[in-house]
C-alpha cells in the first residue's frame, strides 16, 4: 500500500484505530489508566446508553411513550433472547447480559461516527469481556454441578475407543471460545471500519486528483457499505450477547 | 496494526472496567428494577381490567336474561288475561242469547195461542154464519123449518167427515 502510506497518516486505513492519550494520568498500580481517545468513546458509549436508559424508565406509563417504549423494547428484546435461550433460571444473570449487549451495540453504533474511534475493534476489550464470559459461564457450570460440569466433555453415545480423542477436541473447542467470540467481534469491526476507510481513501484520492466522475463508485459503494456496518454494528451485538447466552444455557442445563 | 500494541492495553482494560462497570451498576440497580416494575404493574392492570371486564360482561348478561324472563312473563299473562276476556265475553254473549232465545220462544207461544185461539173462535164464527146461511137457503127454497140447532148439529157433523 505505497500509495497509502505517501498520504500520511490520514490515508492510513489502519490509523483510526491508534489508541491516542488525551490526558496522562498516573499508572495504578502498575497499569497504565491515561485517558485516551478510546476510553473517551468507552465513556461516550456508557454515557449515552445509560442515559437512554435512565430516561427511558425514568416514565412509567401505563401506555408508553417512544422513549420508554425503546427502553422496553431493548429491555424486552435481551430479556427474551435469555427466557428462550437459557430459560427462567438465566434471569439471574440478566443485568450482566443486558449490559454486555447495549455496551457492545453502544460502542459499535458509535464507531459509524466520521472521527469516532470504535472501541470494539480492539481485540483486548472484546477479549476482555470474551473472557468475563468465559469465567462466569465455567463458573456458573462448576456451581450448579460440581466436578460433574466435567461430563461436559464427554459426548455421551461413543464408542470408548473414540472418548480420549473427542474429549480432547471438546476440551480444546471449549477452551477457545473466548478467542472466537472475541476474535469474531473484532474482527468484524476492524475489517468493516478499514474496508470504509480505503474506500474513503479512493473517494478522496480520485476527487483530489480531479478524477470525480471516477470517485462516484467507490462513493456509492461507500454508502452501501455504511449501511451493511450499521446491521452488522447492530448484528454483532446481538450475536455475542445470544452466543453468551447459548454457553450459559450449556453451563446451567448441560444438555449438548 | 495497533491492536496489537501490548502498552495499550493496561489503560483499555482499566477504562472497559471502570466504563462497564458503571453501566452494569446503572443498569441492575436503577434501570432494570424500574422498567420490570413498569411491566409487571402493566401487566397487572391489563389483567385486573379484563377481569373486570369479564365481570361487568357477566352482569350485562345476567341482566338480559332478567329482562328476557319479564319480557316472556309479561307476554303469558297477557296471553292469560286475553283468553280470560274471551271466555267472558263468550260467557255473557252465550247468557244473552239465551236469555233471548227464552223471550222469542215464549213470545212465539203467546202468538201460536192468540192464532189458534182466533182461529178457534174464527172457525165458530163461521159455524154460525153456515149454519144461518144454510137456514136462510132451505127456507128461501121452501124446506121445511130447520132449527138452527138442527143444522149446526148437521155441519158438525159434516165437519167432523
Amino acid at each position: 500500500m505505497a500509495g497509502n502510506s505517501e498520504g500520511g497518516a490520514g490515508m492510513d486505513p489502519m490509523h483510526q484505530f491508534e489508541v491516542q492519550p488525551i490526558i496522562e494520568l498516573p499508572a495504578l498500580a502498575g497499569i497504565d489508566t491515561s485517558f485516551t481517545n478510546s476510553s473517551l468513546w468507552m465513556v461516550l458509549a456508557v454515557g449515552l446508553s445509560g442515559l437512554f436508559m435512565l430516561m427511558a424508565s425514568s416514565r412509567t406509563a401505563m401506555v408508553p411513550g417512544r422513549l420508554q417504549l425503546m427502553g422496553e423494547m431493548a429491555y424486552g428484546f435481551v430479556a427474551n433472547m435469555i427466557k428462550e435461550n437459557v430459560g427462567t433460571e438465566g434471569m439471574r444473570f440478566f443485568p450482566f447480559i443486558f449490559s454486555l449487549f447495549m455496551f457492545i451495540l453502544f460502542c459499535n453504533l458509535l464507531g459509524m461516527l466520521p472521527y469516532s474511534f470504535t472501541v470494539t475493534s480492539h481485540l483486548i476489550v472484546t477479549f476482555a469481556l470474551a473472557a468475563v464470559v468465559f469465567c462466569l459461564v465455567t463458573a456458573v457450570g462448576f456451581i450448579r454441578h460440581g466436578i460433574g460440569f466435567l461430563k461436559l466433555f464427554v459426548p455421551s453415545g461413543i464408542p470408548v475407543v473414540m472418548v480420549p480423542l473427542l474429549v480432547i477436541i471438546e476440551v480444546i473447542s471449549y477452551l477457545t471460545r473466548p478467542v472466537s467470540l472475541s476474535v469474531r467481534l473484532f474482527g468484524n469491526m476492524m475489517a468493516g471500519h478499514t474496508m470504509l476507510k480505503i474506500f474513503g481513501g479512493f473517494v478522496v484520492g480520485l476527487s483530489s486528483a480531479g478524477l470525480v466522475p471516477l470517485a462516484i463508485a467507490p462513493f456509492a459503494l461507500m454508502v452501501a457499505l455504511t449501511g451493511l456496518e450499521l446491521l452488522i454494528a447492530g448484528l454483532q451485538a446481538y450475536v455475542f450477547t445470544i452466543l453468551t447466552c447459548i454457553y450459559l444455557n450449556e453451563a446451567i442445563h448441560m444438555d449438548h | 496494526m495497533p491492536q496489537l500494541d501490548p502498552s495499550t492495553f493496561g489503560s483499555q482494560l482499566f477504562w472497559l472496567l471502570v466504563c462497564f462497570g458503571a453501566l452494569y451498576l446503572v443498569l441492575s440497580f436503577i434501570v432494570i428494577p424500574r422498567i420490570s416494575n413498569t411491566l409487571a404493574t402493566r401487566a397487572e392492570t391489563l389483567e385486573g381490567d379484563l377481569a373486570e371486564a369479564e365481570k361487568l360482561r357477566g352482569q350485562a348478561e345476567t341482566a338480559l336474561k332478567a329482562y328476557e324472563d319479564a319480557l316472556a312473563e309479561a307476554r303469558s299473562r297477557a296471553l292469560a288475561l286475553a283468553q280470560e276476556m274471551r271466555a267472558e265475553v263468550q260467557a255473557e254473549t252465550d247468557r244473552q242469547k239465551a236469555e233471548l232465545d227464552a223471550k222469542l220462544a215464549e213470545q212465539a207461544a203467546a202468538a201460536d195461542a192468540t192464532l189458534m185461539s182466533a182461529r178457534d173462535a174464527a172457525m165458530a164464527g163461521l159455524t154460525d154464519a153456515a149454519a144461518g146461511l144454510v137456514g136462510d137457503v132451505m127456507q128461501a127454497i121452501g124446506a121445511d123449518k130447520a132449527s138452527d140447532g138442527d143444522v149446526k148439529k148437521a155441519l158438525k157433523k159434516m165437519a167432523a167427515e
